[in-house]
């Protein structure tokens, strides 16, 4: 359930923000950071959540403009950044894909930094006993 | 131990932000990826999704004085409508900065020698910091300074281009970063604020392109061959030639008497090496005008197809300009505001490069190596200088030079720029440096309402000179060499001249009154094809190292046999493919063939040639024999003495490939041809012609050997004719190749980068003046874009599009894409 909760408000967070705001590029990794910091639970799941949430966000709608456009810009982007035959394939693939490192680096940022007090608090229960 | 994790992951997540966020020169530039692959910020957004873009319907924020709207019909083309000048050069600049804001903002970097600022220092192996030092040192951006500071006294002008760069600004101002062209993103830079300067840049760059081609650097070179040699190499003049204006003594005004100073001009003792890239000879253009008399509406008509690179984006900007007083329609440079080429209600233009050697080069004796003076008349004077500092990307670092100028102009070559030892110091002399008013002049130009209005206007053309064709709806047609043309005595100019005598300075100019123009001739028409200006009685000495000899020929006779002319019939002579120098010289050519020589291969070209009708058609083999066959002959063959150069980097000239022709025909022991590199054999014409031929079958084997597929030499795959992105590296933006005719020398002068820009067809009928165009490319210059390469597959095919002429901003006669509204 967190894991769908955690996904689901980093995608829609990363869309809104990208598409109606003029805020930098990379504000869902700060975003990121938070919420890997904020939710609890395994590291691995949040990665994730965070790699599959701006994953799907970024290739989504990537794949949206390829199928939308009007003037077959992706074809020659991809023909531009040497991909064979300009495969939009395999160009939403990576820009899912850069979206997808950076948001599950981020995210695992912020669980390590929770990690940090977690561990403080342990370490208080262990005294007392 | 938590914290170092927690710490390491944040460096690392940084780090991956920062180096996704900058760009890397690594072998090739790699864009910001992060930046640029976002696809709700970098380039996705690039990508329009309607047909209308980004273009917003209502412009609330604007600096207008009222009300104003713009029309987009569904070729893009916008359609101004402004109730004052003011706002009407304020909605240019900003509707022209919609479309191709980054190909201006480029273009400007490319004139002022900038272009280090945005590439970095080198490119592969390309010198940036090299182009651009040749930039600054030919001194266009210190002569568009020099205007713009001059213009401050000239109160319309520079309102005009103070609203021009208002509205620029505008447009800039309303973008988000998503919202730049998609070259921003690429090189990660940013737009500039638009500036009058920048203006004048942009039309001194055009000077640049179409005047400063000159050849004085390799003909005095070439005068070690003596003088004799000299003129076998480049003889002046041609007795077949086709003047623009012919009439034969009968100039009715007394020429300005010269002195001549012949002896003093040459400066023999140097070899000059390193010379400047030459504008590519392939810019040129044709126009004509046509009287009643040869229409079958009787209306006067008007063509003009101007040749430049085929770039993209486009080198034109279609549009129409209207205000209470005036209305004109024809295409505009972007960057700049009006319209170059054109018509309104009452007449309409088309302009041709007027060629002319206004390029000249003055050695400089400075009196020691701090180049602080230099010699003039026996004295020494300063030389002032000029600091240059070149940014590179990023201001990473920099580097400057002082340029030295002096009397005679900026001191362009010195041991500071040269690659070789030993460069003598050469000043340049250009009419392009000189304070002129083409602003002014194009003003009055887009309101001229009949013949006198419109020679008044053009008479403040100084540079480029331009051959500007007229008709209007009176009946008159016209034809004018309009430029500023200095004095010179027979030969002045065209080698280095002493720069430490200032009696080699130019004498003057030629008066606008004693101008080559021509008015409503007996032959009822007039046109230009970059030929030479005027018959030999010309009382001037008028020299280009590189007047067209095919071109204009084949159109006069085209013309003198036209009758009933109409837009379908000048549409055919537009695109009339027509190889003259193949139909004078093939015949002879094959005849001194032995025939019995040849091999299968051989024979199949043979055959191939001799059923030719010499159109360079696109589907054709024998254009692409022709052709090559030629080019073996002359750079190979008959000057293979030119191959090696003496002296490292020295500048030479080859010959042109006419003056090969006549010495084959006409000198077949003609020492130069002999080719050097046999040393028993002493070739003649006929040995060389046979060689070519063989050699021919080879190249194209060879040709063919580096293409995929098999790949066939029919014509349109042989010449290439494709048009480029103005940033190579950026290739893919270019388009495929174009499946079209046409050859240098032909009317539809098309080469693999080079071809007709524009083409125009304007009857100037009362009732409504028509008129036809297409140009390669699109309005658009967004390669993500539907209107960046749709007139492309027209253009190709030699079709036009009917030019919707507004009457008003209610018209509602033709389809409208969307209507711009600007609020007050």
């Amino acid at each position: 359930m967190r894991f769908i909760w955690h996904f689901l408000i980093l995608a829609i967070l990363t869309f809104l923000l990208g598409n109606y705001t003029s805020l930098p590029w990379w504000i869902f990794a700060p975003l990121a950071v938070l919420t890997g910091a904020i939710f609890s639970g395994s590291g691995w799941v949040k990665f994730l959540a965070a790699f599959l949430a701006i994953g799907s966000v970024w290739g989504g709608y990537a794949y949206y403009i390829f199928i939308s456009e009007k003037g077959g810009l992706v074809l020659k982007v991809g023909q531009l950044l040497g991909i064979a035959d300009g495969n939009p394939a395999i160009l939403i693939f990576i820009t899912a894909l850069l979206g997808a490192t950076l948001a599950g680096l981020s995210v695992w940022t912020g669980h390590s930094f929770r990690q940090i007090f977690e561990r403080k608090r342990n370490d208080n229960i262990l005294r007392r006993i | 131990m938590r914290i170092t994790k927690f710490l390491f992951l944040a460096v690392l997540t940084s780090s991956l932000i920062f180096i996704l966020n900058v760009r890397w020169d690594v072998g090739m530039m790699l864009p910001p990826l992060g930046k640029f692959m976002n696809p709700f910020y970098g380039f996705w957004q690039n990508a329009e999704l309607s047909q209308i873009g980004n273009i917003q319907t209502e412009i609330k924020e604007n600096q207008l004085l009222a009300s104003a709207q713009v029309v987009y019909d569904d070729l893009m083309i916008p359609h101004i409508f402004a109730e004052n000048d003011q706002d009407l050069y304020y909605l240019q600049g900003y509707v022209t900065a919609q479309h191709r804001l980054w190909q201006m903002d480029f273009q400007t970097y490319v004139a002022a020698g900038r272009l280090t600022e945005i590439m970095g220092e080198k490119v592969k192996n390309t010198n940036i910091l090299d182009i651009d030092r040749y930039q600054r040192r030919i001194g266009l951006k210190h002569s568009a300074q020099k205007l713009w500071k001059k213009l401050q006294e000239k109160p319309k002008q520079k309102v005009i281009l103070e609203a021009y760069a208002k509205g620029v600004n505008d447009y800039i101002q309303s973008l988000a970063y998503r919202d730049l062209p998609i070259e921003y993103k690429l090189f990660n830079y940013e737009p500039e604020s638009w500036t009058p300067l920048k203006t004048l840049l942009i039309l001194k760059l055009m000077a640049q392109n179409l005047s400063f081609t000159n050849a004085d650097l390799e003909y005095t070179n070439a005068l070690v061959f003596g003088k004799n040699y000299f003129q076998s190499f480049y003889p002046e003049y041609f007795p077949e030639e086709k003047p623009i204006v012919e009439k034969d003594g009968n100039w009715d005004f007394e020429p300005i008497p010269i002195k001549t100073l012949q002896d003093s001009s040459f400066v023999l003792d140097a070899i000059y090496t390193d010379p400047l890239n030459s504008p590519n000879p392939d810019n040129g253009s044709n126009n004509w005008a046509v009287s009643g008399a040869k229409t079958s509406s009787g209306n006067p008509m008007l063509c003009s197809d101007p040749h430049l690179g085929l770039h993209l984006p486009a080198v034109w900007y279609a549009t129409q300009l209207q205000t209470p007083d005036h209305n004109v329609y024809g295409v505009s440079l972007p960057g700049t505001p009006f319209v170059v080429i054109g018509f309104n209600d009452s007449i309409a233009w088309g302009m041709t490069n007027a060629l002319r050697d206004v390029v000249d080069w003055y050695k400089i004796e400075f009196k020691d190596s701090t180049q602080n003076q230099y010699q003039l008349d026996g004295e020494w004077k300063t030389a002032q200088k000029v600091k240059e500092t070149y940014h590179f990307y990023n201001r990473s670092s920099s580097f400057t030079e002082e340029i030295r100028h002096t009397n005679w102009g900026p001191v362009v070559y010195d041991n500071n720029f040269s690659k070789h030892k030993g460069q003598t110091n050469l000043a340049l002399r250009w009419t392009a440096h000189d304070i002129s008013d083409e602003i002014g002049s194009l003003y009055a130009l887009n309101r001229a309402k009949n013949r006198t209005e419109f020679t008044t206007a053009i008479q403040n053309f100084a540079c480029p000179a331009q051959n500007f064709a007229f008709a209007s709806t009176d009946g008159d047609i016209m034809m004018r060499v309009q430029g500023k043309f200095p004095l010179k005595w027979k030969s002045q100019g065209k080698f280095v001249m002493d720069g430490s005598r200032s009696e080699n300075a130019w004498q003057g100019y030629i008066p606008q009154n004693h101008a080559i123009e021509s008015i409503n001739p007996t032959t009822e028409y007039v046109f230009s094809a970059n030929q030479r200006p005027a018959d030999l009685s010309y009382p001037y000495y008028v020299f280009s190292h590189r007047y067209k000899y095919y071109r204009d020929r084949r159109l006069a006779e085209l013309l003198d046999s036209l009758t009933d002319a109409s837009f379908k019939n000048m549409a055919i002579i537009q695109n009339d493919n027509y190889n003259l120098q193949a139909a004078e010289n093939l015949e002879f050519l094959m005849s001194k063939l032995d025939t019995a020589s040849l091999n299968e291969k051989e024979q199949r070209i043979f055959e191939k040639l001799s059923q030719w009708n010499f159109y360079n058609d696109s589907k054709k083999l024998a254009p692409s024999y022709f052709k090559t066959w030629i080019a073996i002959l002359h750079k190979k063959l008959i000057w293979d003495e030119w191959n090696e150069a003496p002296v490292k980097g020295q500048a030479m000239k080859l010959p042109r490939t006419i003056n090969s022709l006549r010495l084959l025909r006409n000198k077949p022991d003609f020492a130069f041809l002999d080719i050097t590199a046999t040393k028993k054999k002493r070739e003649m014409a006929d040995d060389l012609i046979q060689m070519a031929f063989k050699m021919t079958a080879d190249s194209i084997a060879q040709w063919k050997k580096n293409r995929e597929h098999n790949l066939s030499e029919k014509w349109e795959n042989y010449k290439e004719t494709r048009l480029r992105h103005l940033i190579p590296a950026l290739d893919a933006f270019s388009s495929d190749v174009m499946r079209n005719g046409g050859e240098k020398s032909s009317i539809n002068a098309m080469s693999s980068s080079h071809g007709p820009s524009w083409r125009m067809i304007v009857e100037l009928d009362k009732k409504g003046v028509k008129a036809w165009g297409i140009y390669p490319g699109g309005q658009s210059g967004n390669p993500g874009s539907p209107f960046y390469l749709n007139l492309a597959t027209d253009w190709e095919q030699g079709k036009y599009r009917s030019l919707w002429f507004m009457s008003s901003k209610d018209d509602k006669t033709h389809q409208i894409l969307l209507t711009q509204k600007f609020m007050k």
